[in-house]
This record gives structure tokens, C-alpha cells and sequence, in this order.
């Protein structure tokens, strides 16, 4: 019994100090992503049956794609994903190829740099307004319901736009992290972190898509002291525009695993 | 063979064996075949008598039916008890953990599956059956995988399939310490899927997507069932048969799966020769493991290979008739194939027969 009671104990003990290892490194490493996010792109979990079973609080990160040339008439990306050319892929690491015979590709971990409040946010928010202004060109008083209506929906957007939806934006992927860390290490704004994509491939246009499926680490769980800073704050009404309610401060560290550093709540 | 040197599974064995003396020599004695003088019966019971008082001293043996019926549910009622109290373990981690500091939460999470790996082996010490060692060991195991997990949520640590690997080492640990075949079942699971994700992840895939590409549980599910072919399990009752039940599901599911949707291949090949190639795989490799299992009586290599052989035969069915044929003829010819199959298996039967008859 002494020498399963040994083997035991090893296999939780060594395998625990290894995980906190892996914490320390990465948190004592070089810092790859430093940023101060606000509830636009840290928002609370949505309602879910299971949340009186769970006393934890892990926010959920909110990223965006740009919208691409062949989403003509979209003025959102909502299917997140991006034009890319054959070599493209083939650099990713997968074999368009196989895409044409329609073999099923299947998802790979990629690392991903997002953009947080930049030119991609800029030149988005700026497209909202001109298809805002472009369309009170046309507006009359005497304009028909579905025009009223049509205004109503633009001047939502816009201010969702302006003061609710995520800042963050997908810029490129690589199979590696190096090549993002070596060409974005002296910008301030944007965050390296692990995700997962897949192609497809469009016989009619002969174009190929990345589909961005998720980020590999979707969630920053709170400590007990930061959750408690957020005790009271309900899930946002999506029918309503709303402004932020807390900040953050987010570190990601040397294995792109991300913590919080400190959390307000904004007055209101 | 001295009575400490046996297992548990040996001396249960011993004590069906004076069952079946007992009631033979009743019905020798009957029929005036044989008959025992008193002194050889006083003999031979008071030597019974001693030998089922020493083993039931040292191992926890049902001596008749009732107590056989008996430990059947109590092995039940601890199956089920175990399950229930690891979710009871989960959830009330879930309930409370976000009031605890995060030093705390660590500490709870790593002490927990410490003290349930002491009790675990206090009881395997202590008890002669080892139904509550049972339970223990997979509370146990709960509390492991919960301790990685949460620490994972814990501090946003990337999921990776390393996590796997452990989990199979401490549930292999555990199956042995108790002698429990659930948790060997556990054990091989994390260690195949954990196998497959590696070699997904070598071909380049995401590795939570290891299913997707069934070829990755193959080369697992052959070395199983090479451990449970070869291996010596002699001490652990029914570990042999699990390892090769377990290896031939491992083995066998993909090929169905693959025979039937060859789009999640990962040979390049067109579809309908990749399905017909897993097919005829299935066909072939069923049968000889029928034969197998005859030749080496392995009766859970047999049985498995054949329901799979009758799986891939009436999936073909289902291919070949089910769109155009009136469903009673269908059904009607699914029960013709049964009896086909009867017939078969009892030619096979018949030729096995005089031979162990002979012996």
C-alpha cells in the first residue's frame, strides 16, 4: 500500500506544481498584451439555467471582424469571417486543395492579433455614420412606416456603435505566435491570444473563407474580491443601448492566458 | 494452493467448485454410480467445512445463491452511489466557489482529492469486498478531475489534452489499488482519447476535434487489446476481458462510423472506395476475431466481434433495401438473416462439440 499511496500522491502533487508552474511563467514572463477594457468588450455571462448552481463570475471576451469586400450590403460581419487567398492558407498550414475536392477541413488553434480601439473601430464606427447620413438624405417627415422604422434601426446601430458594442477587432492570424509578437511588440493596442479557425471554399466565386470560430481562452474568470466590485450588476438588456458600467485592466502574459489586474465599476 | 496465496476471485471460484462436488456427488450417489464411505464423507465435508471457513475469514465470498443475488445489488446500489455523490462533489464546488479567495479555492481544490486518495487506500486496506473503497475511488477521481478543471477556469489556462494523461494514470492507479473496472473503463478512455488528440493534434487539427477524425482511435484501441490479449490479470478479476472489450468498441466503432461516412477519413480516396474498403475491414476483421475468440475461448472476443459482424451486415441491409423494399419484406428478410445466422453458429457449435467432448 506504501507504494500506491506514493505513485498517488505523486501524480496529484507533480501534476499540480506543474500547473502552477505554468501559471508563474506566465505570469513573470514577458507581458504580450496589457489593456483597459470596459464592459463593451468584457461583458457579464449571459442568463444561463445553471448560474444559481454557480457562485464563480467569468466574463466573456466580445471581439469583432471587420467587415470584409465580399460582404457587399453588410455592414456588420456577422459570420466572423474573412476573405483569404489560397497561399494564405497554405502558410496556416492547411491544404486548399483538399477544400476543392471537398474533403472536410477541420479546425486548427492559430494565434490571433486583435485590434482594441483603433483604425479597424475607427473606420467601422465612421461607416455607421455615413450610412446614417446617407440615409436622412433621402429622409422625409413624410417618409412611410418602414422608413421611420429604418431610421430608428440606423440610429440604434450607431449608438451601439458609439457606446455598446466591442472595440475589438480581429486584424490577422499565423500559425505561430513569433511573427504577430515581433510585428506588433511596440503597439500598445493589441492583444495576441490562441483561437480556432476553419476554411471553406466557395465553388461559384472560386474564393476561399476563414471561418473565426472562438478564442481558445473565451473567459477571465474574477477573483472573489473582483466579482464582489460587480455584486448587483444584471445581465445588459439587449433591446437597450447601454453605456459601460465597469473597467478593467487586463494583463496577457509569456502563454497567452489572460488575468485581471483591476476592476472599477464606472458611475453611472 | 495455500489459502492466503489465492485472490478473491480465485477463492470465490473455490467455493463454486465444492458446490458443484457437492451436488454432483448427491446425483452420482443417487444413480448407485458412486458412493462415499462415511468416513471418506466426514472426511471430505470436515475439509470443506474448514476450507469455506478460512476463505470466507479472508475474503468477502458469497456461499449461496441469496448472498450472490445479495452482493449483485449491493454492487448496484455502490455503482450508483458512487456516481451520485461525485456529481453531488461537483456541484457543490460550483455552489460555493465563488465565495472563496482564490487561495482558497486552490487549497480546497488540491487537498481534496489528497484525502480521498488516503481514505481510498484505507478502505482497499481495510475492507475484504471493497464496496465502499469503490465508491471512495471514484469520488475520488471526481475530485482529481475537478481540481485540474476548476484550476484551469481558475487561473484562464489554455485547455490542453495533457490533462488527459494524468487523469488515465490516477484512474489506472485507483482501478488497481480497488480492483474496480469502472474505474479501469475511466482509465482507458482518458488514455485513448489522449492518444487520439495527440495524434490529431500531430496532423494538424484543433484537438478538441480528435473525433472528427476517427483513424486516431485505432492505433489505441490495438495497443489495448494486446494488453488485455497478452497481459497477466490473474489477481484482478475481469481487467483481461474489460482491456479487450473496451480495445474491440475502440477499434470496431470507427470502422462503422468509417464505412458508413468516409468524408471524415483521412484517406484521400474517393468516398465510396474509402466506405468499401471499412466495410469489407469490418467484415473481415469481425469474423476472424469470431474465430478467434472460439479457438482461444475468449468468450467476450466472440461476443463482441459479433454483434459488430451482425451491425455491419444489417447496416449494409439498411444501404441496400431499406429505400425500395416494402418494410415487411425488409424486416422479413432481416428475420431470415437471423436464422441464417443460427444456423451458422450452431454448424460451428457442432464442430466444437465432440472435440471437448473427446477431451
Amino acid at each position: 500500500m506504501k507504494r500506491y499511496l506514493t505513485l498517488g500522491l505523486l501524480i496529484i502533487i507533480l501534476t499540480n506544481i506543474m500547473l502552477f508552474v505554468g501559471v508563474w511563467i506566465n505570469r513573470t514572463g514577458q507581458t504580450t498584451s496589457e489593456l483597459a477594457l470596459t464592459e463593451r468588450e468584457l461583458s457579464l455571462p449571459y442568463l444561463n439555467f445553471s448560474q444559481p448552481e454557480n457562485s464563480g463570475l467569468a466574463l466573456q471576451i466580445k471581439w469583432r471582424v471587420p467587415v470584409q469586400e465580399s460582404d457587399s450590403g453588410d455592414h456588420y460581419n456577422y459570420q466572423r469571417s474573412i476573405d483569404i487567398s489560397k497561399i494564405e492558407l497554405i502558410n496556416l498550414g492547411f491544404k486548399p486543395e483538399k477544400l476543392i475536392q471537398k474533403s472536410n477541413i477541420l479546425k486548427k488553434e492559430l494565434y490571433w492579433a486583435l485590434e482594441f480601439d483603433g483604425d479597424l473601430y475607427q473606420k467601422q464606427l465612421s461607416t455607421t455614420k455615413d450610412n446614417y447620413q446617407t440615409f436622412l438624405v433621402t429622409f422625409t417627415k413624410n417618409s412611410d412606416k418602414k422608413q421611420h422604422r429604418l431610421k430608428q434601426q440606423l440610429e440604434k446601430r450607431l449608438s451601439e456603435e458609439t457606446i455598446q458594442s466591442s472595440r475589438l477587432f480581429f486584424i490577422e492570424t499565423a500559425p505561430s505566435s513569433e511573427k504577430l509578437v515581433a510585428k506588433y511588440i511596440n503597439k500598445k493596442n493589441i492583444l495576441i491570444v490562441k483561437g480556432q479557425a476553419r476554411p471553406s471554399y466557395d465553388e461559384q466565386t472560386n474564393t476561399f473563407k476563414l471561418h473565426l470560430h472562438t478564442l481558445s481562452n473565451p473567459n477571465i474568470m474574477l477573483t472573489r474580491d473582483q466579482a464582489l466590485v460587480l455584486d448587483g450588476l444584471e445581465t445588459v438588456d439587449n433591446k437597450m443601448v447601454n453605456q459601460p458600467r465597469y473597467t478593467l485592466d487586463v494583463k496577457w502574459g509569456s502563454r497567452f492566458e489572460p488575468w485581471v489586474t483591476n476592476l472599477k465599476k464606472l458611475a453611472k | 494452493m495455500p489459502v492466503t496465496a489465492i485472490s478473491q476471485s480465485e477463492a470465490q471460484k473455490r467455493i463454486q467448485q465444492i458446490d458443484a462436488f457437492k451436488s454432483e456427488l448427491a446425483e452420482l450417489e443417487q444413480q448407485n454410480i458412486l458412493s462415499l464411505t462415511p468416513e471418506q464423507t466426514a472426511k471430505v465435508e470436515t475439509h470443506h467445512s474448514q476450507l469455506t471457513t478460512e476463505l470466507c475469514n479472508d475474503f468477502e465470498i458469497d456461499i449461496n445463491t441469496q448472498c450472490k443475488q445479495l452482493s449483485l445489488g449491493m454492487k448496484i446500489a455502490s455503482l450508483a452511489g458512487a456516481l451520485a455523490m461525485a456529481s453531488s462533489l461537483f456541484f457543490l464546488f460550483y455552489q460555493f466557489w465563488g465565495y472563496l479567495t482564490t487561495i482558497n479555492q486552490a487549497s480546497v481544490l488540491v487537498i481534496s482529492p489528497i484525502l480521498l486518495f488516503i481514505l481510498t487506500l484505507t478502505l482497499a486496506d481495510k475492507e475484504k469486498h471493497a464496496y465502499f473503497s469503490k465508491m471512495s475511488a471514484l469520488i475520488c477521481f471526481a475530485s482529481f478531475v475537478l481540481n485540474l478543471s476548476m484550476l484551469g477556469q481558475i487561473f484562464n489556462i489554455t485547455p490542453s489534452p495533457n490533462a488527459f494523461v494524468t487523469f488515465s494514470a490516477f484512474a489506472f492507479l485507483l482501478a488497481y489499488i480497488c480492483q474496480t473496472r469502472l474505474m479501469l473503463i475511466f482509465a482507458i478512455s482518458c488514455l485513448c482519447s489522449f492518444i487520439a488528440m495527440q495524434l490529431g493534434t500531430w496532423s494538424g487539427i484543433y484537438w478538441l476535434s480528435f473525433g472528427e477524425r476517427p483513424e486516431n482511435f485505432f492505433i489505441p484501441g490495438i495497443l489495448l487489446f494486446v494488453i488485455g490479449y497478452f497481459g497477466k490479470h490473474k489477481q484482478f478479476k475481469g481487467f483481461s476481458s474489460t482491456y479487450r472489450i473496451t480495445a474491440l468498441l475502440i477499434i470496431f466503432l470507427p470502422i462503422l462510423v468509417l464505412a458508413n461516412w468516409a468524408q471524415i477519413s483521412y484517406l484521400t480516396f474517393p468516398n465510396e472506395m474509402i466506405e468499401g474498403t471499412y466495410q469489407m475491414l469490418g467484415f473481415i476483421l469481425s469474423a476472424a476475431l469470431i474465430w478467434l475468440g472460439i479457438t482461444q475461448q475468449k468468450s467476450d472476443v466472440t461476443n463482441t466481434a459479433n454483434v459488430f459482424l451482425l451491425l455491419f451486415i444489417y447496416t449494409k441491409f439498411f444501404d441496400w433495401w431499406w429505400d425500395w423494399m416494402p418494410k415487411y419484406v425488409f424486416f422479413f428478410l432481416v428475420g431470415l438473416s437471423a436464422l441464417l445466422a443460427l444456423m451458422v453458429f450452431k454448424r460451428i457449435r457442432n464442430v466444437h462439440l465432440p472435440q471437448r467432448t473427446h477431451i
